[in-house]
């Protein structure tokens, strides 16, 4: 039997670190290939990580609720020679041996939790923490580095809750408020934060809108559903008035590269939605959305969607969108005023519909009617288009979809 | 009205007050009747009340409690002693298997109030001074209380009398002429399962019951000269347990120490530490500190009997302990 480790996996590339949100199998299981073995989260998603060996999982390295780089071992696992060296062929397990490359700041990967003194000592690192000083130091944001510092200015390896504390004061910090509830930021939140702040603060953004009729498009839906029984989505039955609409204004799906002062725009439509789950925005794609007829395209809706409610999507399934559509309307609002994401160039979104008093008819004729509207907004980068083609992006969008283009 | 009044004399108070508004309320038990009981607490109700309401019974703790259950089922509010807590050993059964089970078997009442003079620090040795609360916490069914003040004494055991269920209630017979203090006239409750803030303190948590309350209170004033303020919570009812004080002493302190004369060793401190733990590991920032008689026969010798109970200086030793953390 040999020992390897099993490191931090990479479920994209812009992926740098991730969470451990729990560990499904427990030291000691015996798991075969593809076995669940860990809840990870990162900046994209929340998903199961399945066991990529055969093999005893001989000790946990990194508990739930650490955050741990990319590449840097997380367990131990035993498994025959001969499939750890073809794990270790395949560059999927790292050498117990090579432990030392993998980390620079931590020896051979020691197992955190065998050695009772260890289990006592509720270390992070080096240094030792009480479950309170811990909560405390979260919650106030104080890191590991103060921390050492902390401990070490008390010639101990012990942050005490008078250290603490005493830090915490000497930095203006009150005492917690039991009127406030202090809420973890998670790594998904974090990740939404640190994009919206990046959107805001280095893309210059406009917005445009316009009212578009969907009386003929809510009339085909219930038609659909009356002969058919299926439930068409929204965003389905507007697909390919979206697409044309894209297709025809190519730089509301392109980026702005400022390194390279061009614009890029996208060949593919990879249509990003927008589904808002309790943990925070995830934005799955459905990739060459411009291949795709209005049912395909409602089918893969469909199942990305409900997946994305319970974390089940798959890691290439978040990021690379080209454009993205933002259904607030769902949670029953009529305006937006979006946040693009980076480093796209616009993001779209649609109101709920409402039932409306409209003038209709012939101008002169003076009628009213009851119409079915709904308002679509489009948030996006100046630098890459003016008002010109946001607006003639929109008004062909509308027409599409009075039109109930490729609808059939 | 109020006026200082003994731990002892207060226990009496309860009972005269439950037998004058109740005629249904009895008490009986080993000499209590004409010699008043070997504590004097239940001396002058036998003149008050007559014989047939103060009775003496047979040297049998069996018999005690079999006479309650049957009592209680007849529509009786029997407040049985049992001379000395140690003695309850010979009517375990009484107690875990009829007593603990006849509202869950039966759906009716049963209301018996077990009075358990419990507890040493007297020289009075293995028979006569042991804290057995902790055996019949496991047993569901049983309201356990513990008074540590005469206002609690008398308080306590009127809402034990007027309880519809099993109230073993633990008096302290160290503390019978030792503990003062001011007690209403009137009749009054104090809530079973509701603990109280004996001394506020924002450093660390003793949580206590019973004989060491007042200890608790000592150590409290010696860690005080050291600069630590120590909460001191006397729990009074083992079950229910107050785990609202608990927790929101503790998530203030975030330090506990706990204590009590019963022995450590699988005692009510062990079942508190877990209950800690497993519902708010977030605020602790120490380890939970039990501090318990010593595993042995408690011994007669003054000298001997000191060693095997949690001394003043323990406590202050864990205190400073736990401010380490």
């Amino acid at each position: 039997m040999t020992k390897i480790l099993l490191t931090m996996p990479q479920p994209g590339e812009t992926i740098t670190e991730g969470h451990i949100v729990r560990w499904i199998a427990h030291v000691g299981d015996v798991l075969t290939e593809g076995a669940p073995l860990v809840e990870l989260e990162t900046e994209k998603a929340l998903f199961e990580y399945e066991s990529p060996f055969s093999g005893t999982l001989e000790c946990i390295i990194e508990e739930a609720g650490q955050t741990v780089k990319v590449g840097e071992p997380i367990a131990i696992f035993e498994t025959a020679a001969e499939a750890a060296a073809r794990y270790l062929s395949l560059g999927v397990a790292l050498a117990y041996a090579d432990a030392d490359k993998a980390s620079q700041t931590q020896a051979a990967p020691q197992p955190k939790n065998d050695a009772p003194e260890a289990r006592q000592k509720n270390s992070v690192g080096q240094i030792q923490l009480s479950p309170f000083v811990r909560k405390r130091a979260a919650q106030a944001g104080v890191d590991q580095t103060v921390l050492t510092q902390l401990a070490a200015q008390n010639e101990e390896t012990r942050v005490t809750k008078a250290a603490l504390d005493n830090h915490l004061a000497s930095q203006g910090v009150a005492k917690l408020s039991v009127d406030i509830e202090v809420l973890p930021v998670s790594p998904i939140r974090r990740r939404i934060a640190e994009n919206m702040m990046l959107s805001k603060t280095t893309i210059p953004h406009a917005h445009t809108g316009l009212a578009v009729d969907v009386s003929g498009l809510t009339q085909w839906r219930r038609e659909k559903k009356a002969t058919l029984g299926i439930e068409l989505s929204y965003m389905a039955l507007i697909q390919p008035a979206l697409i044309k609409a894209i297709l025809d204004y190519p730089l509301v799906n392109a980026s702005f590269v400022t390194a390279k002062n061009e614009i890029h725009c996208f060949k593919n439509v990879n249509l990003g939605v927008a589904v808002g789950s309790e943990q925070g925005l995830v934005i799955p794609v459905i990739r060459q959305a411009q291949n795709l007829s209005y049912t395909e395209f409602n089918d893969c809706l469909q199942d990305i969607v409900k997946r994305a409610l319970i974390q089940k999507l798959k890691p290439d399934e978040v990021g690379g969108a080209s454009f993205i559509f933002n259904n607030y309307g769902y949670y029953g609002t009529t305006f937006g005023v979006q946040i693009i994401q980076p480093p796209l160039s616009a993001i779209l979104g649609m109101g709920a519909i409402q039932r409306r008093v409209v003038p209709v008819g012939e101008p002169g004729e003076n009628a009213m009617g009851i119409r079915e509207i709904a308002d679509f907004s489009l948030a996006f980068d100046h630098r890459v288009m003016d008002g010109r083609e946001a607006g003639l992006f929109l008004s062909e969008l509308r027409r599409g979809i009075e039109a109930l283009l490729g609808l059939e | 009205m109020t006026r200082e009044i003994y731990y002892a004399d207060a226990i009496r108070e309860a009972l005269a007050l439950a037998m004058r508004e109740d005629p249904s309320v009895y008490v009986f038990g080993e000499d209590v009747a004409a010699y008043g009981g070997v504590f004097g607490v239940t001396m002058g109700l036998a003149a008050e009340f007559g014989q047939q309401r103060v009775r003496n019974t047979p040297l049998s703790e069996a018999a005690i409690l079999g006479e309650a259950v049957g009592a209680a089922v007849y529509g009786m509010r029997p407040v049985p002693e049992i001379q000395f807590g140690d003695f309850i050993t010979s009517a375990m059964s009484q107690v875990v298997d009829l007593m603990a089970n006849y509202h869950y078997r039966n759906g009716t009442a049963l209301p018996i109030t077990v009075r358990l003079p419990s507890g040493g620090m007297l020289g009075i040795g293995n028979f006569h001074s042991n804290c057995w609360e902790n055996w019949f916490v496991h047993v569901p069914g049983l309201k356990i209380v513990v008074p540590a003040t005469a206002y609690d004494a008398k308080g306590l055991l009127l809402a034990a009398i007027r309880d519809p269920n099993p109230v073993l209630y633990f008096e302290q017979k160290r503390l019978y002429r030792l503990v003062k203090d001011d007690v209403p006239e009137a009749s009054y409750e104090v809530e079973i399962g509701k603990a109280r803030l004996a001394l506020e303190g924002n450093d660390l948590t003793i949580l206590t019951y019973g004989n060491m309350v007042l200890e608790a209170l000592k150590a409290a004033h010696e860690l005080g000269k050291r600069g630590i303020k120590a909460e001191v919570i006397d729990l009074r009812s083992l079950v229910p347990l107050d785990k609202e004080l608990i927790f929101s002493s503790v998530s203030k302190t975030n330090r506990v120490l706990i204590l009590h004369e019963a022995r450590k060793v699988a005692g009510f401190g062990g079942e508190l530490a877990a209950l800690i733990t497993e519902e708010i590991f977030d605020e602790l920032a120490a380890p939970i500190i039990r501090l318990g008689a010593k595993s042995m026969p408690v011994p007669m010798n003054p000298n001997l009997e000191a060693f095997y109970l949690p001394s003043i200086q323990d406590v202050v030793a864990a205190g400073e302990r736990l401010m380490k953390y």
